[in-house]
């Protein structure tokens, strides 16, 4: 035999092994995330973003199938418990049936006084912890990003430290509990605008996307992630005002020690950092919203496995950026090089991250009524009328935030003159506006946004008066600001749900000088060119 | 940058509110418009024959000259009245709570004149409408305005209100804005649109020689809601005899005409005549045989069956 068949032959016999292996594990996830604290608590801002790009990368890299993982999102503990109970099911089930099984039960919120809080409702911290010590399940693993989430760790061998002490006993496949939290039982975990999502959740999804994989063998442990992510939190954090965060673990997992958490399989993609640079690099998602970071030294390469897209990579130096866009296919093995050489520097002022490397652009189609508050006014002057328009939007153009939008709408509709002593007269009108807007946005959640901001526009109006060829048709021109008030929900990377309030101010002062008032209320569909 | 954002948006705004606002949208405009009748509200109408047929007794003429009479009134006031309607196709020039303005506008026929028309909407001691006025006038710029045409009307829609015309035709002779037939003094034309019947009346009497071709009479008019109706006018014939006519028609023709003829200086006689709708005449009653019917009959005349008129006063 050749030596290169010998050698293909030995490749299809190990991975026959590793893949008979892999087969016979079955993993499982619950995935959660809520903003909202209940009672005494102010709203998370990423907690729901954390969740999903937690559960992404499970799914993706973790070996958990679509059907074994549960996201749950604004869920209350009533929920989170069931579908806990409802994956020990199965997992018991796959384990009477050989297979070796591990759950990833993760958890981004808000957590106070022992209790997750989970919209107004509570889950106690040792009802979970004792809940995943009696579980049947092989592995269990437990990742918790909340304040003073380390309140868990009250038993022995909870352990304050930048690396886990992995105990091998080679031989037997791992058994027990691994719990991993954010911060120590007195400390606040944070979030970050910057990288759109709390420190530890941020860094442990670089870390697993594959920047935590220092042995470079394409595969991120448990022990590598919680590494990384506790390095990258306390560095992270150190110059916040509310001071360096500490993740905290608890170890009881005994058999052959660590556990692979992520692959950077052959049968992915992504980003390739090679050997000669070195530095942080971030890398953001259309919405410029981070996705992972890596920070690498000199001499080594390190890949970070991503789903199919354009990406933008950001590499801030002392006084300047490198700043470049990257796709990442989706055909497997397919690794983007990124090089310093390939990036363009651009001044600080154009951090993309902050929005300002220029304006997104989206377009905002929308539909609905005006009234005017004065029962006169609304007298065929100004009778209820429909409006479409369409709103092109620039966000990030004036700062970080604050977005303007120029619009028109046409609209109309058939109305009655009733004046006294007159026979009623019909009308029909024709509705013409537009204006400039400026507002800012409030993300809410990762999907929702509300918006505030005040308008300047112009308002035309023509009617005539079919059956009386005696009135000649009129009309009116008139500036009007007012303020708006919006709420937006996020549909997927380019569509939004949008609905919308006006208020506006007009002046009347054709029969005489008058001040009204009219609203406008619409609903709308906003498509955004690059994405979000 | 958001200073920045702020100082464009309140510049814009300032921009805006510096532009203005106006237009014509105006409800007051309607009601002002509503006010001023028609020329063809004004218009005396009776009913056209309903067939072509004629009787022993001849065709009823007394009636084909309401017809030809009610056309040169119609025809004679359209010419002053059409003025007026200036305001039903552009919106006003000027504006008051209480007041409206068109004009001035020229016409083509009479070059150098300038036109106006201004409305007056006149409250009571409460604060309702009492009335609206509106004068129609005129000037060889650049004297002063003559009026041509005073109004007043009361209600809020002309087509279902009251009111009152003054014709000042001594000033479109004195401007030449004259047509040929004109009266050469004013006419008075009032008008009640209220009820049942709707009357107009039309004073011709201040004329030597009435004007519009016609003769100096104060010429009345009532149409019933059914179509019936009542013509009082006056004529001459070649004899030098003025009939002045009472006529009753129905809305298909038929009629009733109580002609009082007057013989200069003194005598008059009072005729009687009944016709169909294809104005046929069906009776004559003429005590002075005076008619031409009643040419070498005996007085008194008597023509036909009196059962044959239609039921009218």
């Amino acid at each position: 035999m050749r030596p290169g068949v010998a050698l293909c032959a030995a490749a299809v016999f190990f991975a026959g092994l590793a893949g008979s292996a892999r087969a016979a594990e079955r993993r499982f996830a619950l995935v959660a995330g809520d903003s909202r604290g209940g009672a005494g608590t102010r709203p998370l801002r990423y907690a729901e973003r954390d969740a999903k790009r937690i559960h992404a990368i499970l799914t993706r890299l973790g070996g958990v199938r679509e059907e074994d993982a549960r996201l749950l999102t604004g869920a209350d503990a009533g929920a989170f418990r069931g579908a806990l109970a409802e994956l020990s099911v199965r997992a018991a089930k796959a384990r009477t049936e050989g297979e070796q099984t591990l759950l990833i039960v993760y958890y981004s919120g808000h957590a106070k006084d022992g209790d997750l809080r989970l919209g107004d409702s509570k889950l106690s911290l040792d009802e979970l912890r004792l809940a995943l010590r009696d579980s049947p399940i092989d592995v269990r693993i437990a990742l918790l990003d909340s304040c003073q989430s380390g309140a868990i760790m009250r038993s022995k061998g909870a352990r304050l430290s930048p690396a886990i002490e992995v105990a091998r006993s080679s031989g037997t496949t791992p058994h027990g509990l691994v719990l991993i939290a954010s911060s120590s039982a007195d400390e606040e975990s944070q979030e970050s605008d910057e990288i759109n999502g709390s420190f530890f959740t941020h860094y442990l999804a670089s870390g697993l996307l594959g920047d935590a994989d220092t042995s470079g063998d394409g595969k991120v442990t448990l022990a590598e992630a919680y590494a990384y992510a506790y390095a990258r939190t306390v560095g992270g954090t150190a110059e916040t005002r509310a001071g360096a965060q500490h993740p905290v673990y608890l170890y009881d997992l005994g058999g052959a020690g660590d556990v692979v958490l992520t692959e950077l399989r052959p049968s992915t993609g992504g980003l390739n950092f090679g050997a000669a640079d070195e530095g942080v690099y971030v890398v953001l998602d259309p919405s410029r919203k981070a996705v992972a970071e890596v920070a690498k030294a000199l001499g080594g390469s390190r890949r970070l496995a991503l789903a199919p897209g354009r990406y933008t990579v950001k590499k801030r130096l002392l006084d300047t950026l490198l700043v470049g866009d990257v796709d990442v296919a989706g055909d497997a093995g397919v690794w983007t090089e990124v090089s310093d050489s390939g990036l363009t520097r651009r001044p600080l002022t154009d951090d993309p991250q902050k929005g300002a490397s220029g304006p997104r652009f989206s377009v905002l189609g929308s539909f609905g009524g005006q009234r005017f508050f004065d029962q006169g006014a609304r007298n065929g002057l100004f009778p209820p009328a429909y409006l479409g328009g369409v709103e092109l939007v620039s966000r990030d153009d004036l700062g970080h935030g604050l977005t303007w939008g120029v619009d028109v709408a046409v609209g109309g509709g058939s109305a009655t003159v009733r004046l006294q002593g007159l026979d009623p007269i019909p009308e029909r009108f024709l509705e013409l506006g537009g204006g400039a807007s400026l507002w800012h946005d409030v993300p809410l959640s990762d999907a929702w946004t509300a918006s505030v901001g005040a308008r300047i526009a112009f308002l035309y109006l023509a009617r005539n008066f079919p059956g009386h060829s005696e009135l000649p048709g009129q009309n009116f021109f008139t500036m009007t600001p007012g303020i708006e008030a919006a709420l937006s929900w996020q549909l997927n990377a380019r569509v939004a749900g949008t609905a919308r309030a006006r208020l506006n101010y007009l002046f009347y002062n054709v029969d005489k000088n008058q001040s009204l008032g009219y609203a406008e209320l619409a609903i709308g569909v906003e498509y955004a060119f690059a994405g979000y | 940058m958001h200073l920045r954002a702020i100082s464009a948006l309140a510049l814009g705004l300032g921009l805006g509110l510096g532009a203005g606002c106006g237009g014509t949208l105006s409800n007051d405009d309607i009601a002002f418009i509503e006010a001023v009748p028609r020329k063809d509200a004004l218009h005396v109408n009776v009913p056209a024959r309903s067939a072509q047929a004629l009787s022993a007794l001849g065709q009823a003429d007394v009636f084909v000259t309401a017809q030809n009479i009610a056309a040169g009134v119609n025809g004679g006031l359209d010419g002053v009245l059409g003025l007026l309607d200036f305001i039903r196709g552009v919106s006003p020039s000027t504006r008051s709570e209480l007041a409206r303005t068109w004009g001035p506008w020229a016409q083509a026929e009479h070059p150098g004149i300038e036109y106006q028309v201004v409305m007056n909407r006149e409250l009571d001691a409460k604060g309702d409408l009492y009335r609206f006025r509106y004068s129609l006038n005129a000037r060889r710029a650049p004297a002063g305005y003559l009026p041509i045409i005073d109004g007043y009307f009361y209600g809020a829609q002309a087509k279902s209100g009251s009111g009152s015309l003054n014709i000042e035709f001594d000033n479109s002779h004195a401007l030449g804005i004259n047509q040929p037939n004109d009266p050469l003094k004013p006419m008075d034309i009032q008008y009640d649109f209220t009820g049942d019947p709707r009357t107009l009346d039309l004073n011709l009497g201040r004329n030597a020689d009435g004007g519009f071709g016609l003769s100096a009479f104060d010429y009345g008019y009532a149409i019933y809601r059914d179509g019936h109706g009542l013509f009082d006018y006056a004529f001459p014939d070649g004899k030098g005899n003025l009939f002045t006519v009472q006529t009753w028609f129905t809305a298909t023709a038929a009629g009733k005409a109580l002609i009082d003829v007057v013989h200069p200086p003194f005598f008059e006689d009072r005729v009687t005549e009944c016709w169909d709708g294809t104005l046929s005449l069906t009776f004559i009653s003429d005590p002075a045989s005076v008619v031409s019917q009643c040419s070498g009959v005996a007085a008194p005349c008597v023509l036909g069956s009196a059962a044959s008129c239609p039921n009218l006063p």
